[in-house]
């Protein structure tokens, strides 16, 4: 593949996968190091276009490659960005409510009902079962219903 | 009171405005960063981030770095650093990030004296050695950059600890031999400090499982420190006795009957050597009997939590796996397993060290296949990263009458970063 062509098609992908990359990486590791993660994923994803291009799930995949790379940052950075920023014009009790739930269900929560990952594409980015992430969703859901007061009328299926 | 629909929209709502708070990369910054990463520092790094020159700077550095490895890349170099800690790490030092080959690798065991009975923590960024029957120092290997640091010393006793990664800090627990004094302390890779914990309560079960049961869990809010059936707690550092145990397992268990203690998330699992299997529920300190393992009675028993799933491995050298609604039989005796094995999980898949003789991966559509082309060796210490099994080991050399001698190495199913559904695979 000529060089302008493999560079329009990566442009392309970019566009297609950052804004989710974005939102996805901002949920886990906050606004500063979800911009670096983002970069580190797609850093990778130009270095090895051969490997991505055998990898089913690519927005799963490079979830976790950027997870990987600023692991250790967010490791040292620690509380203030384990979870979602604040952010105006959401219900307040929501937050705390996220915060509280055990890791991987916040990770799952995030993932499908914020982001809007698929639950494949959601236990490709965490490393796990479909049936442990449908799992993960439903439980933290619940705890959300639960701190939050709310009632299941209007659910939907994940 | 918002209804389950309004919580959703909440969420997407938040990740949708979070996400306006993080400055969008642009291809050009992705591609120019990866050689930017290669050739220069941080600071270079950023000012490249955002600029469509960085483009152009990336393909005639990218060619360069290219010919640089074509005429010869240097092999892959292991050393003792005098202090990479993470903080200094994180600042863009060192730079060169390794993957690993598919199959074996073998690596420098780092610069802690061969011992028994040492423990290995994975923290998701570092191998911890830590420990031994004799000794109280440890040690660290960055995964990614292949390089040891010596951790700051515990305030610990020599002693084999049993110890788990609570996400924030390495937690560990050391018991004097011959005493029911325990010792337990914390800590802290980014800071490389210790700091010394109240004292559990004194073991209450003699004989616990073999090495699939571990002595200390981390639940995700608190550490389960079996052998005491007691539970510490990150909010107060303060350790309580949990529930009450149900007479007839305790029985067992303090008679020394072969017994194990599996946690999950949710669940404290005691599995006992006559089958019996009862789990308990933290949430709300229930007690709730599971179905006998089938065709199991007696002896040996072992067992870990698998993806959500405990798996249990008993004297015939079965493995079983429950996995809320009955149990299934993963490997036979049949299989030519004749003793119990120890289970790990690699990028999603069970590994069986058959003993000391050899290695099993569970397949993605069922049944066993051999991994690598090496034997294992002398009951190895094992670990997985979740993408690689890592064996930190000392063994006798000469076949077990030479000396005691380190041993490190690290399998890896391909030189990704974790992916678990791939085409052609």
């Amino acid at each position: 593949m000529d060089d302008g062509r493999r560079w329009s098609e990566f442009e392309t992908f970019c566009e297609r996968v950052e804004p989710r990359l974005r939102r996805a990486f901002v949920g886990w590791c906050g606004p500063e190091l979800a911009a670096d993660a983002v970069a580190e994923a797609l850093a990778w994803a130009w270095e090895h276009p051969h490997r991505l291009e055998r990898v089913d799930n690519q927005i799963g995949y490079l979830y976790r490659v950027g997870q990987s790379k600023v692991r250790r940052r967010r490791q040292a950075l620690m509380e203030p960005l384990r979870s979602p920023p604040d952010v105006p014009r959401v219900e307040p009790a929501l937050m705390p409510a996220l915060r509280a739930l055990p890791d991987r269900q916040r990770t799952a929560v995030w993932l499908t009902t914020a982001c809007g990952f698929t639950h494949e594409e959601t236990a490709n980015a965490m490393g796990i079962t479909r049936s442990a992430v449908g799992t993960h969703v439903t439980r933290g859901l619940e705890k959300l219903r639960l701190a939050l007061g709310a009632t299941s009328e209007g659910s939907r299926q994940c | 009171m918002l209804t389950e629909s309004e919580i959703q929209e909440q969420l997407q709502l938040w990740a949708s405005e979070a996400a306006h708070l993080v400055p969008a990369t642009m291809p050009a910054a992705a591609a120019g960063r990866t050689v930017a990463q290669r050739a220069s520092t941080g600071a270079t790094q950023r000012r490249l981030r955002h600029t469509w020159l960085a483009a152009a700077v990336a393909t005639a550095a990218g060619l360069l770095v290219i010919a640089y490895f074509v005429a010869g890349q240097p092999p892959e170099s292991v050393g003792v650093a005098t202090d990479p800690g993470p903080q200094q790490q994180s600042s863009g030092e060192p730079s060169r990030s390794v993957e690993y080959e598919p199959g074996w690798t073998e690596l420098d065991p780092g610069p802690l004296s061969a011992r028994q009975g040492a423990a290995l923590i994975w923290t998701g960024a570092e191998v911890v050695v830590l420990g031994g029957e004799q000794q109280d120092d440890g040690a660290a290997f960055d995964i990614d950059h292949r390089v040891w640091r010596r951790i700051a010393d515990p305030p610990l006793p020599p002693g084999t600890p049993e110890a788990t990664w609570t996400g924030h800090e390495l937690l560990a627990v050391v018991s004097v031999p011959g005493t029911e004094s325990m010792h337990a302390a914390s800590y802290d890779p980014t800071s490389d400090r210790w700091r010394a914990l109240p004292p559990p309560p004194p073991p209450v079960f003699p004989s616990l499982g073999g090495p699939m049961t571990p002595g200390l869990s981390w639940t995700g809010t608190e550490a389960i420190l079996s052998r005491s059936w007691a539970m510490w707690s990150p909010r107060d550092d303060s350790w309580k006795a949990l529930p009450e145990i149900p007479n007839d397992l305790l029985a067992a268990l303090q008679r020394g009957e072969p017994g194990a203690i599996a946690v999950s998330e949710k669940f404290v699992w005691v599995v006992t050597s006559t089958a019996a299997v009862q789990r308990l529920d933290l949430a709300t300190g229930d007690w709730e009997a599971i179905s006998a393992i089938p065709g199991s009675g007696g002896g040996y028993v072992d067992a870990r939590i698998v993806a959500g799933d405990l798996l249990v491995v008993t004297e015939s050298g079965a493995v079983h796996r429950f996995s809320g609604v009955g149990w299934e039989e993963l490997l036979a005796p049949s299989d030519g397993i004749n003793c119990a094995p120890e289970v790990v999980v690699v990028a999603n898949r069970p590994i069986v060290d058959v003993c000391g003789s050899s290695y099993l991966r569970y397949g993605e559509g069922g049944g066993w296949t051999q991994i690598g082309g090496e034997e294992s060796c002398c009951y190895p210490n094992l670990l997985s990263t979740g993408n690689l099994l890592v064996d930190w080991s000392s063994t006798f050399s000469s076949g077990g009458s030479g000396s005691l001698e380190n041993r490190f190495r690290v399998w890896s199913p391909n030189n990704e970063v974790a992916p678990s559904t791939t085409k052609g695979r």
